[in-house]
């Protein structure tokens, strides 16, 4: 069907600033959201997830600010996550500008959020996070279970149970990340991803794991994932979004010109 | 140029008044009842969920109504453009009535909500598209859609069916997708508005 296949750059924030030494030739300030949201904007990326990792939640608030002012500029679609405690929390994302909130941790304890931030704001702008990390039962084989907590705590869920309940109770998006491979640069995990792309007619970003173009060209094509979420390869300036997106399109895939 | 945003309520509302001033126009939030003639524009955005839209403009309504009879153009964008229907089957609730037709959810074999970037067709000329190509990149984030007399439809996209994309019914223009959200084309489209509201 006639929609574009999306690639989302990744940016974590930290206090207020963006974190993980992203390393853009000519930036003015080293580390400011609104110039590397719009570095990106400009470079073809499709959309913009912000992952707030700040740990304290008076600091937490600077995020409010920082949403605002990437809103003012930023004229393609922005996500925002991390540290989302509250149903307060996420209505107060959106109202600085946010397009969606992405929930994890707060959705596992209380999932009637997703249900209220659904019918409040439409499906459209609930992203459910997903940790999935394999555990094996030395028995049975294993399964995927959900983690919470930026990846601390095991609740113990199946991955994709979890998943198909959220969609029920009003997620619109599901963005799964594979703990197993976050920060490997090995490839996402194509199994996790196929398993839930084939589970739920919701859309699915896949995370975790991208070194390189074919990493998501694989994860689109034989994972079946509507997006691909990079951090790194971007970051350190290995490829632009619109390098991938060339890669993408000679090979068959849709992508936005 | 003075342009009235309508907050229903559930609404995002700052990513429109945003690309909106960066056209240069004066724009503020309209809550309840207001003086239709304070406005060149009236813009209904479209964040939210249609039964809770329509709860939320109960107390704007009449003069909106209003201001569409003294000739105003009104743009809606999204749910804004389902809200120009009298009714949705995403729930309850009476829309604005301006255009006939249905608002209907997506169904079969695509994936809802239909969401990301969609090569969107201009099918009949709208001075909306002046200055851009025949097919242009749109962001799209919906899961129900409006199903309005063909003449009215400008531009179409095609996601399991071939969907309205742009209507236009007189002084009343509404779009399914986002274009504060749709980078270049959605600026182009912005200042194509605000050149007809000019005129």
């Amino acid at each position: 069907m006639a929609v574009a296949k999306r690639i989302i750059p990744c940016l974590d924030v930290d206090g207020g600033s963006v974190v993980k030494g992203i390393n853009f030739k000519g930036l003015k300030g080293a580390g400011d959201p609104v110039e590397l949201a719009s570095r990106y904007r400009d470079q073809g990326a499709d959309e913009l997830v912000f992952l707030d990792i700040t740990a304290t939640v008076e600091a937490r608030r600077i995020m409010f600010d920082v949403v605002k002012d990437v809103a003012k500029v930023l004229d393609i679609p922005f996500t925002v996550g991390g540290g989302i405690r509250t149903f307060e929390d996420a209505r107060a994302i959106l109202w600085s500008g946010a397009d969606k909130v992405s929930i994890n941790t707060v959705a596992v304890q209380d999932p009637s959020v997703i249900t209220k931030l659904s019918d409040a704001y439409g499906a459209q702008c609930i992203v459910l996070a997903v940790d999935a990390k394999w555990v094996s039962n030395d028995k049975r084989g294993g399964n995927y279970q959900v983690y919470t907590h930026g990846g601390r705590v095991n609740s113990g869920l199946d991955v994709i149970n979890w998943i198909r309940k959220g969609v029920e109770l009003g997620a619109g998006e599901v963005l799964l990340t594979s703990i197993d491979r976050d920060g490997t640069q090995s490839g996402y995990d194509i199994e996790l991803t196929k398993k839930v792309t084939g589970a739920v007619e919701a859309p699915v970003i896949a995370s975790g794991g991208c070194g390189s173009p074919e990493h998501i060209l694989d994860v689109l094509k034989a994972g079946n994932a509507d997006a691909a979420l990079a951090a790194s390869i971007f970051h350190y300036g290995k490829y632009t979004p619109e390098e991938v997106k060339l890669y993408l399109k000679n090979r068959g895939l849709i992508v936005r010109a | 140029m003075y342009i009235g945003v309508i907050d229903y309520g559930a609404s995002n509302l700052f990513g429109v008044a945003e690309a909106l001033r960066r056209e240069g126009a004066s724009v503020s939030m309209i809550k309840g009842r207001f003086l239709p003639s304070r406005f060149d524009l009236l813009v209904l955005p479209g964040v939210g969920s249609f039964p809770y839209a329509v709860n939320g403009l109960k107390d704007a309504k009449e003069s909106i109504i209003e201001f569409r009879s003294n000739g105003g153009i009104i743009f809606g964008i999204c749910l804004g453009l389902h809200l120009f229907f009298m009714s949705s089957e995403e729930g309850n609730g009476k829309g604005l009535a301006f255009l006939d037709g249905k608002v209907r959810r997506i169904t079969g074999i695509v994936k809802v909500p239909h969401m990301g970037w969609s090569n969107t067709k201009l099918s009949q000329p709208t001075e909306l598209w002046d200055g851009m190509h025949e097919e242009e990149w749109f962001y799209y984030a919906h899961s129900y859609f409006a199903d309005p007399p063909p003449g009215t439809v400008k531009a179409r996209v095609d996601y399991g069916i071939n969907m309205a994309a742009v209507v236009v019914e007189k002084n009343v223009i509404g779009v399914q997708f986002h274009p504060e959200k749709s980078a270049t084309a959605g600026k182009k489209l912005l200042r194509n508005l605000l050149m007809m509201v000019r005129r």
